[in-house]
């Protein structure tokens, strides 16, 4: 039987939105070697592939696009004349079928070559989108590309996940297909970079792309307290040593949503005591309060929509209020 | 390099081009010029009976080189014919070479920038050397597999024009 194309579109349109959401860290890492954490990688003209002013700012323009959005302390790409990396606009690249190719050596400089304007494939004329005032349909954007490539240089490979979730799919796009102008690297490809790089810092957001565990721990200024006295609590919040991106693996998490609880000794129902606030150090959280009584304590972190972290509660601390006789005046920790 | 990547082309348009005539499966693993050159990645083969197929090398990522491409169309591609019935369809690495995820996609030959893509099938797990997927339906239609190889070695996507009948 001979089904119509557009039939055959919308039942894998109808199988996709049934199939699980996208896993995590799909972009392709590439080898081992990395640029050192937030490494200033300067790039300068090929001195025989100048680009024109239109495609420099385009690429300037990416540069400052992959600053802004790597989410991680990835290398931050800069133009500098002399520059020990380079980026060349020219009609022959190392593969005849790509509009643009890159390769790095990290960590010491890249190359990028961007074809043409007008190069003439067997599959059509190479059109970048800055080139005109009114761009037409088919162009690319010489800008995307040029993110594209630096996702490259970066150390990502290729996905079959396309844009927004990421900027390296494996498909170069054209004007006016979705993600064919996008701006910020996508989730997935921060992801990657996290992973390879760690956090921009420990209140940077992790990846959606991602799913990591989290640790919390909490400790009480003291374990036993006279009627009328404040106790302060400490929380720590971070990712769990046992996840298995292993640069990630304990690093704290600062500016977070962590909620001190308590519940009667024994209780089965928790009370929300309040919300913790910023503490001494990265991914630490504090809030001082006056118990009336004898409680068990917790923090607890839920998991945020917009992040790829997962809850996590610490374990329970016992806060003794003391009295005439038999005060616990040693830590009752469970 | 660009000669040699000419030599590539026309290695695989010429496997493509035997597979087309209907010979036999080779008993041998048949070798095209790419498959002993490092810096590109291993040439994937569309497999079906006497037919071994050179994909047309689109966007890759391959130690620390990287080319990108937009989807090949049809009319830069030899058409290969599947045998009626939807078989299933190999793809296979040259021996020695593996992937870990793999995820193919097809659009119709009429379609040069494929417009509409369609999703076949994706995987990921052990490494191995070869996925197997279902023919598309009868047409005349481009197919695209994404495979990523492992140890971070990279990633490459192939094309195949697929005639069902």
């Amino acid at each position: 039987m001979r089904l119509p194309f557009i039939t055959v579109v919308l039942i894998a349109g109808c199988l996709l939105a049934l199939a699980p959401a996208v896993l995590a860290n799909q972009v392709t890492p590439i080898s081992n070697k990395d640029w050192a954490q937030d490494q200033l990688v300067q790039y300068r003209w090929k001195a025989d592939g100048v680009p024109p002013d239109w495609m420099q700012k385009g690429i300037n323009g990416a540069a400052a696009d992959s600053n802004r959005s790597r989410g991680s302390r990835a290398a931050r790409l800069g133009y500098q004349a002399g520059g020990d990396s380079w980026v060349a606009y020219s009609a022959e690249l190392p593969t005849a079928a790509a509009i643009a190719y890159a390769s790095r050596n990290a960590p010491n400089s890249f190359k990028v070559w961007l074809r043409s304007h007008g190069h003439v494939f067997d599959w059509g004329v190479l059109r970048w989108c800055q080139f005109f005032d009114n761009a037409p349909n088919g162009c690319f954007d010489a800008r995307t590309a040029a993110l594209h490539e630096f996702g490259h240089v970066q150390g990502l490979g290729h996905t079959s996940v396309g844009p927004p979730d990421s900027i390296m799919y494996t498909t170069s796009l054209q004007k006016p297909k979705a993600g064919y102008n996008q701006r910020d690297f996508g989730a997935c490809d921060v992801a990657a970079m996290q992973i390879r790089y760690e956090l921009l810092t420990a209140a940077t957001p992790v990846s959606s792309c991602l799913s990591l565990a989290t640790a919390l721990s909490l400790t009480p200024s003291t374990t036993s307290f006279s009627p009328g006295a404040s106790v302060t609590f400490t929380a720590n919040l971070k990712i769990a040593d046992g996840v298995a991106h292993a640069r990630l693996a304990g690093d704290p998490l600062s500016g977070r949503t962590v909620v001190l609880q308590r519940r009667p000794v024994g209780g089965s129902s928790w009370t929300h005591q309040g919300q913790m606030g910023i503490g001494p150090a990265d991914g630490s959280y504090r809030l001082t309060v006056s118990p009336d009584a004898t409680y068990e304590w917790r923090a607890s972190f839920a998991a945020p929509a917009n992040e790829g972290l997962k809850a996590s509660v610490s374990a329970l601390v016992r806060v003794t209020r003391q009295s005439g006789s038999g005060s616990c005046m040693t830590a009752c920790v469970s | 390099m660009l000669g040699r990547w000419r030599v590539i082309s026309l290695a695989a348009a010429m496997v493509m081009l035997a597979g087309c005539a209907g010979l036999p499966e080779p008993a041998a693993w048949p070798r095209v010029a790419g498959d002993d050159v490092d810096d590109l990645p291993p040439i994937a083969r569309l497999l079906l009976p006497g037919i071994a197929a050179a994909g047309a090398l689109g966007s890759y990522a391959y130690r620390d080189s990287f080319s990108d491409s937009p989807w090949l169309p049809a009319t830069t591609l030899a058409p290969v014919t599947v045998p009626a019935g939807r078989p299933q369809l190999t793809i296979a690495l040259p021996p020695g070479s593996q992937l870990v995820r793999w995820a193919a996609a097809y659009a119709a030959a009429a379609d040069p920038t494929a417009e509409l893509i369609v999703p076949l099938a994706n995987d990921s797990g052990d490494a191995r050397e070869r996925v197997r997927i279902d023919s598309p339906p009868s047409g005349d239609w481009v197919i695209q597999v994404h495979l990523t190889f492992p140890e971070a070695e990279g990633d490459a996507t192939y094309y195949w024009r697929v005639v069902a009948p």
